[in-house]
């Protein structure tokens, strides 16, 4: 029995993956995130923890922006990704 | 190198054409050029409009580090870190929401034209009315908000537009209101000649009479639907736009005519249009199928009004626009940025580039996929002191022979 759920174990934290997001005064939150959930979930918690308006804040992976469809999966992140949280840029000219 | 942003085709996306001919990016081939080139962006006045998100409960736990803190796997075990998968997967409701948000009434025209067999074919009387009492019309139905009336009346005259519903479907609720020829912001008209039907939708900015009502949605607008069966609607359509300017003014103009006529009349009404595209746009994901691509909302729109300043998802999006329009055999030689680079590069001391080695670590992994010393061009948009410029990296690759001079 306890053979079993030690089996279990691993393929159940192999599915998870830990991503650090890092705001731009260095501050940085933990998630721990399915491999296949959106990161929209990611997002909206980040920026309920913060207290910031999502729509002020843009996500990158690598200098990818992200969208909150996407998935870790697909973005091929890896456990321990750093995930950029900039504030939006305006200006004219 | 011949990249001319201004001139390129601009279908595909209804906006861009009148919009975005605002940003001009030159990028002319000049032989031995190493300068930057320019972005040209007009001058705008700043007018952001954030919406402060309602927050739900906290659910992230974080701690603070040293800006270049790094992870310790034992901390990780002291409850630092945030389970975002332990609630169920439906608590990805915000993907339908923020779409559902904007998906009132659509007002689409189906284009689905029912032929009343009429007794009320008004062909004849219509002649009737004079300009100056104005032209009146006996629609077949009229639908405001979700509601569909039988019994109606809508009188075109030179200075307002009166329109009088009764007998709703399902209801006996009754509708009378009138606008001034001013607060019609659109009239668009299809006729169909098989079976001489008019329909028509007319956008209207709210008045006292609409403001309290059931159907009232944020926007400040409504919309007025109908549909008429009358054989000489062709000559009445004439007569109506000819009753007054405003009316031949937004007659089925194509939006780009409208917006600029508009803009000409009333930099207001300006506003007013990107209201009603924001309403009815839904995010634009460009390229698509990309997994760079960019994503722009409703939201990104607004910043494309005049005296706004631009983001960095509109800047982004140019590029990729840009990026897209150059032959699929060239491609190799340019790398584009996003508007993101530089920041990063620079850090949040703004300063500039003080700590090569740190900057460097900091977007080391930006181009892990691509070779940009391969490159003959490299863009890099900067946003700094709330101006954008854009600066271009020509020929990095002969760095590397450049041994005997001074670097």
């Amino acid at each position: 029995m306890s053979g079993q759920e030690e089996e279990k174990k691993p393929a159940d934290q192999a599915a998870h993956i830990n991503l650090k997001v890092k705001g731009q005064d260095g501050n940085e939150v933990f998630f721990r995130i399915k491999h296949s959930t959106q990161l929209r979930k990611l997002m909206n918690a980040y920026c309920d923890r913060q207290s910031v308006d999502i729509n002020s804040i843009a996500f990158l992976f690598d200098g990818r922006r992200l969208r909150g469809e996407q998935t870790p999966e697909e973005l091929e992140m890896e456990d321990g990704d750093e995930i950029d949280a900039m504030l939006h840029q305006t200006g004219g000219g | 190198m011949d990249v001319d942003a201004c001139s390129q085709d601009t279908s595909g996306w209804t906006l861009k054409g009148d919009i975005t001919s605002g940003l001009r990016i030159d990028m002319h081939k000049r032989d031995n050029d190493r300068d930057s080139y320019a972005v040209d962006v007009p001058e705008q006045g700043l007018a952001l409009n954030y919406e402060k998100a309602e927050l739900d409960e906290i659910m992230a736990s974080s701690t603070s580090y040293d800006e270049h803190g790094q992870m310790h796997p034992d901390e990780f075990e002291d409850g630092m870190v945030v389970d975002v998968t332990s609630d169920d997967e439906e608590s990805l409701f915000l993907i339908s929401g923020s779409e559902s948000s904007a998906a009132s009434d659509s007002g689409e025209d189906e284009g689905c034209l029912e032929c009343s067999d009429s007794e009320t074919c008004y062909a004849a009387t219509g002649d009737v009315f004079s300009n100056q009492m104005g032209i009146k019309i006996f629609p077949d139905y009229v639908i405001h908000g979700s509601t569909s009336y039988g019994e109606s009346q809508v009188v075109f005259s030179a200075d307002c537009i009166k329109i009088k519903c009764s007998d709703a479907i399902g209801s006996d609720e009754k509708f009378s209101s009138e606008w001034a020829v001013a607060d019609i912001v659109h009239i668009v008209c299809r006729w169909s000649g098989s079976v001489t039907t008019a329909s028509v939708k007319l956008c209207l900015r709210e008045n006292d009479v609409t403001k309290n009502e059931k159907h009232h949605n944020d926007s400040g607008f409504l919309e007025v639907r109908f549909s008429v069966n009358d054989m000489c609607w062709m000559d009445k359509e004439q007569r109506i736009r000819n009753l007054a300017a405003r009316y031949e003014h937004i007659w089925n103009a194509s939006f780009g005519d409208m917006l600029w006529k508009n803009y000409l009349m009333d930099p207001n009404a300006l506003r007013d249009f990107f209201a009603i595209i924001a309403e009815s746009l839904e995010d634009v994901i460009y390229p698509k199928g990309d997994p760079n691509a960019v994503s722009i909302s409703k939201r990104d729109i607004e910043f494309l009004q005049p005296e706004t300043f631009i983001n960095d998802t509109i800047i982004d999006f140019y590029i990729k626009y840009l990026e897209n329009k150059i032959q699929p055999n060239q491609k190799h030689k340019f790398h584009f940025f996003n508007s993101f680079f530089y920041r990063k590069l620079v850090g949040k001391d703004q300063g500039g580039v003080s700590e090569g080695r740190e900057a460097f670590l900091r977007v080391r992994r930006w181009t892990q996929k691509v070779n940009i010393f391969d490159k003959e061009y490299i863009f890099i948009p900067i946003n700094f002191s709330l101006h954008w410029s854009l600066l271009v990296i020509c020929h990095p690759g002969e760095v590397a022979n450049l041994k005997g001079k001074n670097l």
